[in-house]
């Protein structure tokens, strides 16, 4: 068994071994290189396919960039719909398409086929796992694999999917910024606190991670992710397209002739740019010479300039201010100031620049700035140490040590599910976002209730739960989202468990969702009825079709927030009439709820939020529709208004016998007499156009907050 | 007492303890064992000494081959001087000398140091070996012919330190 740590970069991926003899980890090199492209190209030749991977599949790029796949890494886990995804197929030559049937996950194509980034991902892994085992002349069986701090669930899962179909057991996936850690050995003694900032300026993206670390007195290290931003189109690249550009130039002024648009003289700017960037680190100036660099009418072109690291400073300022900036964002985001940071992690090739380590210590303090480990191997490192200190996992009823990959203990056959990892490392990880459910809270179906909060350490050994009532009919409907919106649609659905009540259940009948989020991170749902022995378990599908958001009320272009406003007034004051007039037809439960939803858009007019106006117009009119006899009642009267003599007559004799039942509390007779009111409306409402009597609300089978029931 | 002594003193009741003469077939068995011993280790020792020696050859060749290098790289560059003192207007003979100062450098550099070029025109090119970084249509060469090596790959001892970058056919008619 041989275990090994794989950064799966964006551009490049690395992999790394721990040598117990050296105490230390080192790079493994595949194919010679210490670190392999993560592309997949196809050569096409007399009628065969060939599927290219890393450095044959980048020399390949140029060739067919239209079935070559560069920076799969982007696509991960995303919906088609994703905006990462939409700029995505904006920059790039291969084709994006949703997958097929009801699979919204973006899929890219490549000769005649479409392939999910997870498989794309896999050849890559496979590619790195043969490239390693050849090196080490060892069997490649386990791997920790990293991921950005930003990767949802479903982009972590299509992670450790990868790797398991390249024929790896996954002990881990961790955050790049934890693996980072690791490998700058943040040493901690027991009730140690260190906030960590991991800048990590790779070739094509910058993310910055702040990470809370902390050591309990069982000795084990806490890793929680507090905060990520990032630019997904900002790194080292950049730097070298400004020194093309100043070749460009030098071209353009001495020669007078525009070299711009030829690929060959591009690919020796390019070179030469690389170079110079590089030595710049070192030196104060350097020289730029490419011997016939460019032909035109009046002979070869040399180019032969010198440039300074001044210049080069003041031509990246711009990019290296915009990272800094969004430091900024991110300690903002957590009202942090610099005197909170108390470890700053450089991470990606881009580091080594003078002026980007120079800004960072300048804006943290010298003392505080680590870049004594290769920031381009540093987070394979770091899962390179972890994968070789994990040793399988301990089950929690017997103590033994099972392998990663098993599913129950071997020794007693409980479930590992909530296993911890069993090594001397003691990495516990906590969520990031919070994990919950969409379900129906006061009239609004888009509200977001979270079972596991952010901040909650995993694995769980108990999972945590939420009861809930079924109101929608027998088949329930639980969309998982992922994160901090109380509105559920403004989160990361992560996938949707459905299930249909057995005959014997009541439908209207409490029902408990419970979450259990395992080492793996993945997400193990149990929907239960309290009381019986109904159980549903259930992992979610990530691949099934999302769930479409409310209809938001229609916007008119034209229509400004003050027309909002007017109308939240509009329908509060028809709300209020409508709580006078038949608050003796209301049960008292909902009459207070109509009451603390008036009192919530006044809250909101003094606000004047539209979005919130809108909400509030939408909550008000379920309130009024929504109300059972009294909204019944108050739909005839609207529909006798509008009616002709004749039906109007027959309505409102219906609407005197249905309130002196309602008086004399004939129960029976109220409902019989209210069904054959809302017959009576419907029939008008179809002849001239009045509303019905509203059913009850459709919710398509979410489930309702019991605490507001 | 000393420490010399206490180590004698044990060494002597051991000596007592264990018979004084140990039977022929024990002899004869730690005898056969330490010729099997001996007998390794002069095989290792062999082993060593022939990859000393290899590593020595390798080492001289190295030598000899940095002094030929250096001295091929040396003519190169006395050729140039000779081409730059060159003051007359025949380009096509300057061209082709020109060319014969490249071919030469080219034996200079393979034929002494363990190095192999890769690229040349007319060759299909391979993923594994060549980057392609112009595709170009409107040639009548075959789909993936070199047009023209931009930049020389290079293998060195086996291992391929940098790929050849070059201009291919898309076999492809002109804007087709």
């Amino acid at each position: 068994m041989t275990d090994i740590g794989i950064d799966l970069g964006t551009t490049n991926s690395v992999v790394a071994k721990y040598d117990p003899e050296q105490s230390s980890a080192t790079v493994v090199p595949v194919g010679g290189a210490r670190s392999t492209p993560s592309v997949v190209s196809l050569r096409q030749r007399d009628g065969r396919e060939e599927l290219l991977v890393g450095t044959p599949a980048l020399n390949w790029a140029k060739r067919d960039p239209v079935n070559t796949i560069l920076s799969v890494k982007r696509l991960m886990g995303r919906d088609f719909a994703d905006k990462d995804v939409e700029q995505a197929r904006a920059r790039r030559s291969y084709k994006i398409v949703p997958g097929e049937g009801d699979d919204p996950r973006a899929h890219v194509v490549i000769g005649d086929r479409s392939y999910a980034p997870a498989e794309v991902s896999t050849m890559i892994l496979e590619r790195l796992r043969q490239g390693a085992a050849e090196k080490l002349k060892e069997d490649i069986t386990h791997a920790v694999l990293t991921v950005p701090a930003y990767f949802k669930e479903s982009q972590r899962a299509a992670t450790r999917e990868a790797g398991e179909h390249a024929g790896l057991i996954v002990k881990r996936v961790i955050d790049e910024p934890t693996a980072a850690a690791i490998a700058f050995g943040l040493e901690l003694r027991e009730g140690d606190r260190r906030r960590v900032l991991v800048y990590d300026l790779g070739g094509g993206t910058f993310d910055i991670s702040i990470l809370n670390t902390t050591r309990d007195a069982d000795g084990k290290n806490h890793f929680q992710i507090l905060s990520f931003v990032g630019d997904n189109w900002l790194g080292g690249d950049d730097f070298d397209l400004l020194i093309i550009n100043k070749i460009i130039d030098w071209v353009r002024r001495e020669a007078a002739v525009d070299p711009s648009t030829d690929p060959e003289f591009l690919f020796y700017a390019k070179k030469a740019a690389e170079e110079a960037k590089r030595e710049l680190g070192e030196v104060d100036s350097t020289d730029i010479i490419i011997p016939a660099a460019f032909r035109s009418a009046g002979g070869a072109v040399d180019v032969e300039m010198t440039l300074t690291r001044a210049e080069f400073e003041d031509l990246i300022e711009p990019l290296v201010d915009k990272t800094i900036a969004l430091v900024r964002t991110a300690l903002e985001e957590q009202n942090l100031s610099t005197d909170d940071i108390s470890d700053v992690l450089l991470v990606g090739g881009s580091t080594l620049v003078p002026k980007v380590y120079e800004s960072v210590e300048y804006f943290f303090g010298k003392g505080k700035v680590r870049k004594d480990i290769d920031p381009m191997e540093c987070v394979a490192l770091g899962a390179g140490i972890l994968a070789s200190t994990l040793h399988g996992v301990e089950c929690l009823a017997c103590e033994k040590i099972n392998d990663e990959s098993a599913t129950e203990c071997a020794s007693c056959q409980q479930s590992l599910v909530n296993a911890r990892s069993a090594g001397d490392t003691h990495i516990y990880d906590v969520t990031g976002q919070a994990l919950g459910v969409a379900a129906v809270k006061k009239s609004q179906a888009d509200t977001f209730v979270p079972i596991i909060p952010k901040g909650t350490p995993f694995p769980l050994t108990e999972p945590m739960s939420h009861t809930f009532e079924a109101i929608d009919g027998r088949l329930i409907r639980v969309p998982v989202y992922e994160g901090d919106s109380p509105i559920a649609s403004k989160n990361t659905e992560l996938g949707v468990i459905e299930y249909e009540l057995p005959e014997e259940i009541d439908i209207h009948t409490r029902v408990e969702v419970a979450f259990l989020y395992d080492r793996n991170r993945e997400l193990h749902v149990a929907i239960a009825v309290p009381g019986t022995s109904l159980e549903y378990r259930k992992k979610l599908r990530h691949d099934a079709a999302r769930t479409e958001a409310p209809t938001q009320v229609p916007t008119d272009g034209e229509e400004d927030d003050a027309s909002y406003r007017e109308s939240l007034v509009y329908v509060e004051e028809v709300t209020r009439r409508f709580l006078r007039t038949y608050e003796q037809y209301l049960d008292p439960s909902q009459a207070m709820k109509i009451r603390g939803d008036l009192d919530r858009a006044q809250q909101t007019l003094v606000f004047s939020d539209p979005a919130e106006c809108r909400r509030m117009i939408s909550v008000l009119q379920s309130d009024i529709f929504g109300s059972g006899i009294a909204s019944q009642l108050y739909i005839a009267e609207r529909a006798a208004e509008r009616a002709p003599a004749t039906d109007a007559k027959q309505i409102n004799q219906a609407i005197v016998t249905l309130q002196q039942s309602h008086a004399q509390g004939r129960r029976e007779a109220v409902v019989e007499q209210a069904q054959v009111l809302k017959l009576m409306v419907a029939k008008v409402g179809q002849q001239y156009d009045v509303a019905e009597i509203a059913d009850a609300e459709d919710f398509a089978g979410l489930l309702k907050v019991l605490d507001e029931a | 007492m000393g420490r010399s002594n206490r180590q004698r003193r044990v060494r002597k009741q051991t000596a007592a303890q264990s018979p004084a003469v140990p039977p022929d077939g024990d002899l004869l068995g730690t005898l056969a064992k330490t010729r099997t011993e001996t007998v390794s280790l002069l095989r290792g020792m062999d082993a060593h000494r022939a990859h000393m020696e290899a590593t020595l050859r390798e080492i001289n060749r190295h030598e000899l081959d940095i002094g030929r290098l250096l001295n091929g790289i040396a003519d190169v560059l006395d050729t140039f001087d000779r081409l730059l003192a060159y003051d007359g207007d025949d380009v096509e003979a300057y061209r082709a000398s020109v060319r014969k100062t490249s071919d030469l450098l080219v034996d200079v550099l393979c034929n002494n140091s363990g190095m192999e070029l890769i690229g040349r025109s007319g060759e299909i090119a391979d993923p594994a070996t060549h980057q392609v970084v112009v595709l170009q249509d409107g040639s009548d060469l075959p789909q993936d012919t070199v047009i023209r090596v931009i930049e020389r790959g290079i293998r060195y001892r086996g291992d391929l330190i940098r790929p050849a970058s070059v201009i291919v056919s898309s076999g492809k008619e002109q804007n087709a």
